[in-house]
């Protein structure tokens, strides 16, 4: 299994036991994130954050310059999102190899700005 | 290819292990059976264990040495390794119920179940084995034939009637949990279950001292066979471990002439593998002491040291019935482990300390944390959640039916071990960088609460960032002396704060078996578990090694770390190996031998857990590094096993040359 | 303790020297040398190993000059007494005697350096009043089982183990010949801490050779001493 199969094998498993992306958010009393990668998972995860009291306000993507939109939410690149005013609690990163660069650049210019692995948080619901 | 596999002893080793590592020896092996061993290909691919072990009893080949006291090997090609599940391992099988009654005395006759029909017919494969062995031993020219067939013979039927014999039988049983890739195969308490034989086959005029110490020879080389297929991640690891010496139910002090005589025995022959663990308490008498010392003093990385004061109670504590509490050995490493009743698995899983930190500051609102007491709360907050990882790992863990391991393990008369049919089936797992946040969380107390040097944000940053703008701050830290390991109120304190944390979160965890969760500090993947790790506010950077066990190579004495040691709190399920790490020179061992006695006898007073020596010399390690050809020989300790410096990969070598320096103050710790 | 009352050539404990705290810097981080210790809070710490301390085992106080500070230590080896630990002192006696006196109540174990015997070269080189030194040694040894008494000699080839301190180490060494005797070797342990004090010195060199700490020990062995060498 690639490591993207493993994760959402991993997502099933919660699923199956009831267990809630929202509900983890919570305990760290975020309500309001950023979704770093437009694609699967981070897909996956708005949809599991649809009617709960986390919200997401955007998401951002490498990608962002061809797609302005995902799941209706505006995409900007990191550099534009890191430029702008826009308020989060957190950056939940779900590409599976952008992690460390991602952390290294937000702690650079937004160091109080916390980033969180989806890959690493799967096992901790 | 297959002349080498099948070789006991060899110039190969190094090289086996490699392929067998990287996959490649499981591929050639694979397309070997393909090609000459479809039935048994198939047979794997398909069927339970029990109907593979029947074909690996009927097939495997029979290797009688002419030479060898013993009759002891293992057949590559036959290994099982279609595990389709966690196998089990690291454990010891019940040597004694064979020893005693044969194969007649482990079978099941009354009952009737799919199990137990299963049971009997590897009991059955067993007598196909020793049948074929009796053949092939007819058809040889061995030293010794007819003892040996009597051996055999008496294996299907009855107990063991002498010395030699009894240790036919342990060999026997040894190489058939091996056979079945059961790994990290423990001996457990030698000297005491073949003490009576010893004792009387002296009586009878049957043997004696020297031919006992003979036969122990032979014995300890015959495990040392097939050393490359025996070794798991690194050459050494074997997990053959015998634990000599015990305590009785007043406290006294058991011991028996095989005790001292293995001890000497495994400085004599200078190998790092059978390795001892030497139980002690209060009452050790002073033989046995100089026995171990004069071990360790040798640099051969034996015995390793288990203090019964401070291991028992807790056993006792975790509700083990004295008598097993009494008797317990270890599991590959430093593991207290019901030998002959348990297919615990205790080492499940790395809890690795420094993850809940280095969470904290990626995924934590830092401007928050305001005081160190709500920075340990956060820290808490984060470790609950690792260890809510470390439980899934456990839950996901699936056991083969494993009808060869119910055999040899007391008590599985009506399940099978893999549905609980033993009477010990817990969990453990080992843990890593204890000492390393211990020290960080000191640093920033000081740096960022106390002086306010510094925020938490600028920590963040040079963390995340390597130290790459930190100035000569790492240079401060990696300077400052480190508090973990030391004997002052605040180092132990926080220690068993964490510690705490530990257990509240695991102590009432139950498997899925009903088995519970223990934890210990010693720490096997002190290089492998920092490999992607960020950096620490110890003055670590990131990737680099964590801290050995519970050790500190900037403090100047051993008093401070074996009392720190002794101060912690091991009770509820803190008991899963606690070992003091360590390092000094081969020459101040050998000079203060009476010294290092006072020290040990000091230190088991004191309530130490357990401890090992690394006995070696900076000089000598650097030597080895750039010329390894001189020094084939040089036996090192690695975490809980002993290996030839020249087997194990360069990070490791560097360790120890790093710790050694440090030891003998020519760097700063 | 820190402070001496000499300052020997070899000595591998320069951070030891002076009575007051100083400032050292090592690899390039700086840091003190010495702390200072209320005499509770210092046997409170001394007695975390108290467990080790079988068989005849306990405190050293060596340096420095540990008798040099017998009005602190005095309260000190009262505490120890109180809780029944061995005391032992390493000490080159180039203190004034009342401090000797007050020592013998509380000390079971003297371990006496033996340097230079020379009147003026003990001065010269060391420092010391090799008069005073000789008092001391003689009162010691008269007032201690010498069971309980070991001389150190440091094994310096151009001071101790000189031709003429050596006549003379024999001549004082004669009249306590049951008295054991512990040859060292110099090493170069100390060097870091010169450097770490910006004290440019190589005290080793040309000072020690193997050797000549053999013959003088192979001399003492066979005129009947009890001697053995501690080597470093």
């Amino acid at each position: 299994m690639d490591e993207k199969q493993k994760v959402i094998v991993k997502w099933l498993e919660n699923e199956v036991k009831g267990k809630k992306w929202n509900i983890y958010f919570e305990s760290y009393e975020y309500k309001n994130l950023t979704i770093y990668g437009a694609g699967d998972l981070g897909k996956y995860l708005i949809w599991a954050l649809h009617n709960t009291d986390i919200s997401v306000n955007c998401v951002i993507d490498h990608r962002a310059d061809e797609k302005r939109k995902f799941e209706s939410y505006d995409v900007y690149t990191l550099d534009e999102f890191l430029e702008s005013s826009i308020e989060t609690d957190a950056i939940v990163v779900t590409t599976l190899d952008a992690y460390e660069d991602v952390l290294t650049t937000v702690t650079r210019n937004r160091t109080d700005l916390p980033v969180m692995f989806l890959r690493d948080m799967i096992y901790e619901l | 290819m297959i002349e080498m596999v099948r070789k006991k002893k060899g110039s190969n080793d190094l090289l086996l292990h490699d392929k067998k590592q990287s996959g490649e020896l499981y591929q050639w092996k694979e397309k070997y059976k393909r090609e000459y061993l479809p039935e048994y290909y198939n047979i794997s691919k398909h069927q339970p264990l029990y109907k593979i072990f029947k074909h690996i009893c009927q097939n495997m080949n029979i290797h009688i040495c002419r030479e060898e006291r013993f009759v002891y090997f293992l057949d590559y090609i036959y290994l099982l390794d279609e595990v389709r599940g966690h196998q089990f391992g690291n454990l010891t099988p019940d040597y004694v119920s064979f020893i005693e009654s044969g194969l007649d005395g482990l079978k099941i006759t009354s009952g009737d179940s799919e199990y137990i029909s299963n049971y009997n017919d590897t009991i059955n494969s067993i007598e196909i084995l020793i049948n074929r062995i009796i053949k092939a031993l007819k058809n040889s020219q061995t030293s010794n034939r007819e003892k040996k067939i009597q051996w055999f013979e008496g294996m299907k039927t009855s107990g063991a009637l002498h010395f030699e014999e009894a240790i036919q039988r342990i060999l026997f049983v040894n190489q058939i949990i091996w056979q079945t890739d059961h790994r990290l195969v423990g001996l457990g308490a030698v000297d005491d279950y073949l003490g009576k034989f010893y004792e009387n086959d002296v009586k009878i005029g049957y043997l004696n001292e020297d031919q006992a110490e003979n036969i122990l020879k032979d014995f300890l080389s015959s495990l040392h066979d097939y050393y490359w297929l025996k070794s798991n991640m690194l050459m050494g690891d074997t997990g053959q471990i015998i634990v000599l010496g015990r305590s009785d139910d007043n406290g006294e002090y058991l011991y028996n002439k095989l005790t001292l005589m293995i001890i000497r025995i495994i400085r004599e022959l200078a190998l790092p593998d059978p390795k001892a663990l030497l139980r002690l308490n209060k009452n050790t008498p002073d033989e046995v002491f100089d026995a171990a010392i004069d071990c360790m003093a040798s640099g051969v990385g034996s015995p390793l040291l288990s203090n019964d004061e401070a291991v028992i109670p807790r056993l006792l504590e975790f509700g083990i019935p004295k008598e097993d509490a009494l008797h317990y050995t270890v599991s590959a490493c430093w593991e207290p482990l019901i030998g002959g009743k348990s297919v615990s698995l205790n080492n499940m899983t790395t809890l690795n300390f420094m993850r809940p930190l280095e969470n904290l500051f990626k995924r934590d609102k830092l401007s928050k944390i305001d005081s160190f007491d709500k920075l340990l709360a956060r820290y808490e907050f984060y470790l609950e959640k690792n260890l809510r990882a470390v439980k899934r790992v456990i839950d996901g863990a699936i056991f083969q039916y494993d009808t060869v391991m119910s055999v040899f393990t007391k008590g599985c008369m009506e399940k099978d071990a893999s549905q609980g049919g033993a009477e010990y089936f817990n969990a453990g797992i080992t843990s890593v960088a204890l000492g390393n946040v211990v020290d960080s969380l000191f640093n920033i107390k000081k740096y960022v609460f106390e002086e306010r040097e510094y925020s938490l944000l600028d920590i963040k940053k040079m963390l995340i960032l390597d130290f790459a703008e930190a100035g000569k701050l790492l240079e401060e830290l990696r300077a400052r002396k480190k508090k973990y390991g030391l004997d002052d109120e605040e180092s132990i304190e926080l220690t068993r704060t964490i510690m705490n944390m530990v257990s509240k979160y695991t102590t009432d965890y139950r498997t899925p078996y009903g088995g519970r969760l223990k934890f210990g500090l010693s720490a096997p993947t002190y290089i492998d578990a920092a490999v992607g790790s960020n950096a620490s506010f110890d003055g670590r950077k990131a990737g680099e090694p964590y801290l050995v066990h519970i050790s500190n190579d900037s403090a100047a004495s051993y008093t401070q770390v074996l009392n720190f040691s002794a101060a912690l709190d091991y009770c509820e399920n803190r008991f899963n190996g606690n070992v003091v790490d360590l390092m000094t020179n081969p020459s101040f061992m050998a000079d203060n031998k009476e010294k290092f006695k006072n020290l040990l006898v000091g230190a088991v007073n004191q309530g130490f857990f357990q401890l090992q020596a690394n006995v070696v010399s900076s000089g000598i390690l650097i030597d080895a590094m750039e010329h390894p050809e001189n020094h084939s020989g040089l036996i090192v300790r690695v975490w809980g096993f002993s290996a030839y410096f020249s087997d194990l990969p360069d990070s490791y070598k560097k360790v120890l040359i790093e710790r050694a320096l440090k030891n003998e103050g020519k760097i700063v710790a | 303790m820190k402070g001496c009352t000499l300052h020997c050539p070899w000595c591998s404990n320069p951070e030891n020297l002076k009575y007051h705290k100083e400032a050292y810097i090592k690899n390039g981080i700086k840091g003190i040398y010495g702390t200072f210790y209320e005499p509770e809070l210092l046997v409170t710490e001394l007695l975390k190993d108290k467990a080790y301390w079988n068989n005849g085992g306990g405190v050293t106080f060596s340096g420095g000059e540990a008798l040099s500070h017998i009005d602190y230590l005095e309260t000190v080896f009262k505490l120890l007494k109180k809780a029944n630990i061995n005391i032992a002192v390493e000490t080159a006696l180039y203190v004034n005697q009342e401090s000797v006196i007050r020592s013998l109540e509380y000390i079971d174990y003297y371990m006496i350096d033996l340097k230079i015997i020379d009147k003026k070269k003990c001065k010269e080189i060391l420092g010391g009043d090799s008069a005073l030194y000789c008092s001391n040694l003689d009162f010691i040894c008269n007032k201690v089982i010498h069971t309980n008494i070991v001389f150190r000699i440091p094994c310096a080839q151009l001071y101790t183990l000189e031709e003429t301190n050596r006549r003379q180490l024999i001549k004082v060494l004669s009249q306590y010949k049951d008295i054991r005797i512990e040859l060292f070797n110099l090493h170069d342990l100390g060097q870091s801490k010169y450097n770490s004090l910006n004290i440019n010195y190589e005290f080793l060199r040309g000072n020690f050779e193997e050797e000549t700490m053999m013959e003088f020990y192979e001399y003492l062995s066979e005129e009947g001493y009890n001697v053995k060498i501690n080597k470093i």
